[in-house]
């Protein structure tokens, strides 16, 4: 099996992204420094704009004596010790370290170990066990889930599961779906695991719904505890009836909320609607190629919702290898008018010398979504997506549109009469162009009179007279 | 700077036996007296995780060089991670090329089907059409394993095929894996050459004498050195890692060989074996370029007269653009480029104090002259060296920049102190000759100059982010839950009283 330009991360990536999204929580990585540098220190700059040593991360270094002869304990010890101590820990393994039986926790230290199997899983799996292994670890304790009572008075209490760092466009879909929640009037028990803290786990309980951010990971925990739970929305009636159904369980009338919805957050998709460039949306073809939480979520949006024709679509799935030579191919077979995409498709689009216009909606690709102005889920997503298809479509124009200042670069055409010729001057001219071969007489005769009618001018002649031409004719070699 | 950590000498074995000697040292130390000292060195300068020196994953420097070199595709046999982090920085940093990729499992690493794969891989990619050569990269694991590239055919269909191993466990840095390859393609094209006639280098020009330059130098640099060398009838030839596999049998047909970066060990080994003679160090300001010239004229039989004119010729230049391009600053220069002795050097010439280098680069006998030089000017010098080096280094000597590697930077940022990453700001501009003269003082000024918004900087963000507010994603200022620490020095020791009573 050759694969093209892979697109998610194995294993520990999903695991150390998950449980750094933790706070009170230290992780180790068992691995030679390159096992640190490219998830922490390089990629996570270019998709999360951290910088290289801001979270609680270390790395073993491991070389070949650790392969060879002394194993890695040591070195997970000495690499611990470097952190905060009182913190508890987690190891994780690089494939290597995995491969040599790594990642074995000194005896009498608060280290944990979480078993990524990187070799086998994807970065999506481990995430989707890490986030379970949290709850698991200082959340269950082996406890059974009890059922939920809510108290007098209290709010509907929601928990919004999934987001973990290097996830394309996180904080703004999070806090989309944030807002949604409150603005029903539910209030958010905990958004996890980023940025709870490690104490807050055993909290997950209390809440009545829980929202699973995304379809590649956090659904295991959600599955766990025993609670309803619903997809995070893309689109317009999508949301409507997220809100409704979040309504149903909390016992929360969305109604009034949606109703000033419409007036506000998503006003601009009905405004655009009624245009006249809602015209092209039947015609002006867009393909996605994202995660299957955006790819199924722009489908939707796009196609069920808007009418818009998807020329291809392919959903990064946990567990199945890309086939981006399949993408490619696609790209050269039915090319869209708005590409949505990764890097990948970006170059392949870029290759084919396509007019595509590429709006950014997936890793892999340098692109730091920290602002939380770009959300593709819920109303504010609909809006945003919407808005920025139609600002495609403006550019695509601005690039057909012909170039003034390429247009002007031909022959002038003067406002003046033009030359008043001699007789003889004309046949002057005439018998010269009968010299030249036959096929070149027409730019020849073209030639040879501009240049004349030029000097006649720039002599303040006011007529071309037979002297004029043999001067000119007499510069030019036959 | 007697206070900073001591060079170490050269090659030092790494691992179990260096690490029982340093305890056994500071034992000893303890021993006799030395406890406060002691103490106070390791609250100084403690150690870090581990004492690698700092790199990229190494692999990365390999593949670069591949992907951009015309006309070779890369494939790479390892860890999804590891292939998915090489593609997404290579993406970034090194060509809009698409990386192949032969994925595995426990399953078919164990049976031997990964090597069949690889087999298949390469002879689909293997397009004469397309390509002169397939690379294809063994990582950690492949390598651990002991994926057999060297059973690949040599050639498909015209296409050469080479197999390397670079495992991030093995290779120190992604600098010396940069020399992996470059060594590899050098040794098959040799082989070639022997072989018999070999296709034309473009613009080849018969007889001409030339000097073969190895390292990754900013593109103004090789006309700017071309210009240095023509007083000595010597041109330039193309530079290794090559752009396109005939460069290769024009470096190797040179005349003598320029080491500017001193950790190409394998690849110069190639050019010994075609009996180039190797000189180091490179043409970076008066006395570097000077010493250049002559070691590089001596080395090719150039006549005493012409090395003179070449000296005349380009010293005084140099001299005038280190002149009207003065940096007066302290600076600590560290990176694992390989460059930076070099970009020392020149700083040094320019009027700055700089009292600390280190490097990631091994200490090797192409960076002798400059490592000399260097400490005649008071700076210390530093191979292979940690994070916590630099960082010790930059602590204690306050300077008014700090060129660095990316924790280096964010570390001197957050102390207010101006930093720049080295390889993003310095190996992005011209080094040698007049140019490189010229060149420093811009980037110098221009982020000392900023001296005070880094200051504002500072004390307005004051506490946030590492290290108890590490990360994003808070709804208001995060604080440990009161009694957080007591808990869990709690839970800790309960677990280990329960681990010594099973043990008992």
């Amino acid at each position: 099996m050759l694969v093209l330009d892979h697109d998610r991360a194995g294993g520990y990536w999903g695991a150390i992204y998950a449980f750094s999204a933790i706070r009170g929580l230290r992780v180790v990585i068992d691995g030679p420094v390159g096992c640190e540098n490219l998830p922490v220190t390089a990629v996570l700059h270019y998709t999360d704009a951290l910088p290289p040593h801001e979270l609680p991360i270390v790395v073993t270094g491991l070389d070949e004596e650790s392969l060879s002869q002394n194993g890695t304990e040591g070195a997970l010890k000495r690499a611990a010790a470097t952190q905060d101590a009182e913190l508890p820990a987690v190891v994780v393994t690089g494939s290597i370290a995995e491969m040599i039986g790594g990642g074995v926790t000194p005896q009498g230290s608060n280290l944990q170990r979480f078993i990524c199997r990187t070799i086998d899983e994807d970065q999506w799996q481990a995430a989707d066990r890490a986030i379970m292994w949290l709850w698991n670890e200082f959340g269950a304790r082996g406890r059974k889930m009890k059922p939920r009572t809510r108290k007098e008075g209290e709010k509907p209490r929601v928990n919004i599961i999934g987001p973990i760092y290097g996830t394309f466009n996180m904080p703004s879909d999070l806090a989309e779906i944030r807002r949604l929640v409150e603005g029903i009037g539910c209030e958010i028990n905990l958004v996890f695991p980023l940025g709870s803290h490690v104490e807050d786990i055993a909290k997950l309980p209390d809440a009545d719904v829980n929202i699973c951010m995304y379809r590649e990971f956090g659904r295991k925990l959600c599955e766990e505890l025993e609670r309803p739970y619903l997809q995070a929305p893309m689109g317009l009636f999508a949301t409507t009836n997220f809100l409704r159904k979040l309504g149903e369980l909390t016992g929360l009338d969305p109604e009034p909320f949606i109703e000033r919805e419409k007036h506000t957050t998503v006003k601009p998709l009905w405004d655009l609607w009624r245009s006249v460039t809602q015209d092209f949306y039947a015609s002006a073809s867009y393909a996605v190629v994202a995660n299957e939480t955006y790819t199924r979520g722009l489908q939707r949006f796009l196609t069920e919702e808007m009418g818009i024709p998807c020329s291809f679509a392919f959903a990064r799935k946990a567990g199945e290898k890309p086939d981006n030579a399949a993408v490619r191919e696609a790209l050269k077979k039915t090319p869209p008018l708005v590409l949505f995409g990764s890097y990948n498709e970006r170059m392949y689009a870029a290759e084919l010398r396509s007019r595509a216009m590429y709006i950014p909606a997936s890793f892999p690709g340098a692109i730091i979504r920290r602002a939380t102005g770009t959300p593709f889920m819920g109303y504010a997503g609909a809006t945003y997506v919407i808005q920025e298809y139609c600002n495609a479509l403006f550019d695509a124009l601005f690039h057909i549109l012909p170039l003034g200042t390429d247009l002007d670069k031909v022959d002038p055409t003067p406002a003046r009469a033009g030359e008043a010729w001699d007789d003889a001057a004309v046949e002057m001219l005439d018998a010269r162009v009968e010299n030249e071969p036959f096929l070149l007489r027409i730019s020849a005769a073209k030639r040879l009179r501009e240049q004349v009618e030029r000097e006649a001018r720039a002599a303040q002649e006011p007529r071309v007279t037979a002297e004029r031409v043999a001067k000119t004719l007499a510069m030019v070699p036959a | 700077m007697d206070t900073l950590p001591p060079s170490s000498p050269p090659a030092t074995p790494e691992g179990a036996a260096c690490h029982g000697g340093r305890e056994t040292l500071a034992a000893a130390a303890r021993a006799a007296g030395k406890s406060e000292v002691m103490d106070k060195l390791a609250a100084d300068y403690p150690r870090g995780p581990h004492d690698q020196p700092q790199s990229m994953c190494p692999a990365f420097g390999s593949l670069r060089v591949g992907l951009r070199m015309r006309r070779v595709a890369t494939i790479l046999s390892g860890s999804a991670c590891c292939v998915y982090g090489l593609t997404f920085t290579s993406h970034f940093y090194g060509a809009r090329r698409s990386v192949g990729y032969v994925p595995f499992n426990s399953e078919t690493l164990v049976t031997g089907k990964l090597f069949e794969d690889i087999r298949d891989a390469v002879h689909a990619t293997a397009n004469p059409d397309e390509y002169d050569a397939v690379i294809i990269t063994n990582l950690c694991v492949p390598t651990a394993s002991g994926v057999p590239l060297e059973l690949l055919p040599k050639q498909i269909n015209g296409v050469r095929v080479i197999g390397i191993d670079v495992p991030g466990f093995g290779v120190p840095t992604h600098a010396e894996a940069k020399d992996v390859l470059a060594g590899a393609m050098l040794r098959y094209a040799r082989t070639e050459a022997e072989a018999g006639p070999v296709a034309r280098p473009r613009d080849y020009v018969m007889d001409q004498r030339s000097v073969a330059l190895v390292g990754e130098l900013f593109p103004a640099d090789p006309p700017g050195i071309g210009a240095l060398l023509a007083p000595m009838g010597l041109s330039l030839a193309p530079q290794t890692p090559a752009r396109e596999w005939r460069d290769l049998y024009a470096a190797l047909d040179s005349v003598v060989v320029g080491a500017v970066h001193p950790f190409y060990t394998a690849t110069i080994r190639e050019f010994r074996a075609a009996g180039r003679p190797v000189v180091g160090s490179g043409p970076v300001g008066v006395d570097g370029t000077a010493a250049w010239l002559e070691a590089i004229g001596a080395a090719a039989g150039v006549k005493p007269s012409d090395i003179a004119a070449a000296k005349t010729r380009a010293l005084p230049a140099i001299r005038g653009a280190l002149a009207a391009n003065p940096v007066k600053a302290r600076i600590t220069v560290s990176g694992y480029e390989g460059s930076e002795l070099l970009v020392a050097r020149l700083l040094i010439e320019a009027g700055a104090e700089v009292p600390y280098v280190g490097t990631a680069a091994p200490r090797t006998e192409w960076s002798e002259t400059d490592r000399a030089w260097l400490q005649d000017h008071g700076c210390h010098v530093q191979y292979r060296a940690s994070l916590e080096q630099d960082i010790a280094a930059m602590r204690d000597a306050r300077p008014d920049l700090a060129l660095g590697t990316t924790p280096l930077v964010q570390k001197a940022k957050e102390l207010g102190t101006p930093a720049l990453y080295f390889t993003n700001m310095v190996s992005a501009r011209p080094l040698f000759g007049p140019a490189g003269a010229a060149s420093m003082a811009g980037i110098v000024a221009a982020q000392t100059g900023g001296r005070e918004r880094f200051a504002r900087m500072v004390s307005f963000f004051e506490g946030v982010g590492t290290p108890d507010g590490a990360g994003y994603g808070f709804k208001e200022k995060p604080v440990d839950p009161p009694g957080f620490r007591d808990r869990q020095r709690k839970l800790r020791a309960a677990k280990a009283k329960a681990e010594e009573a099973v043990g008992s």
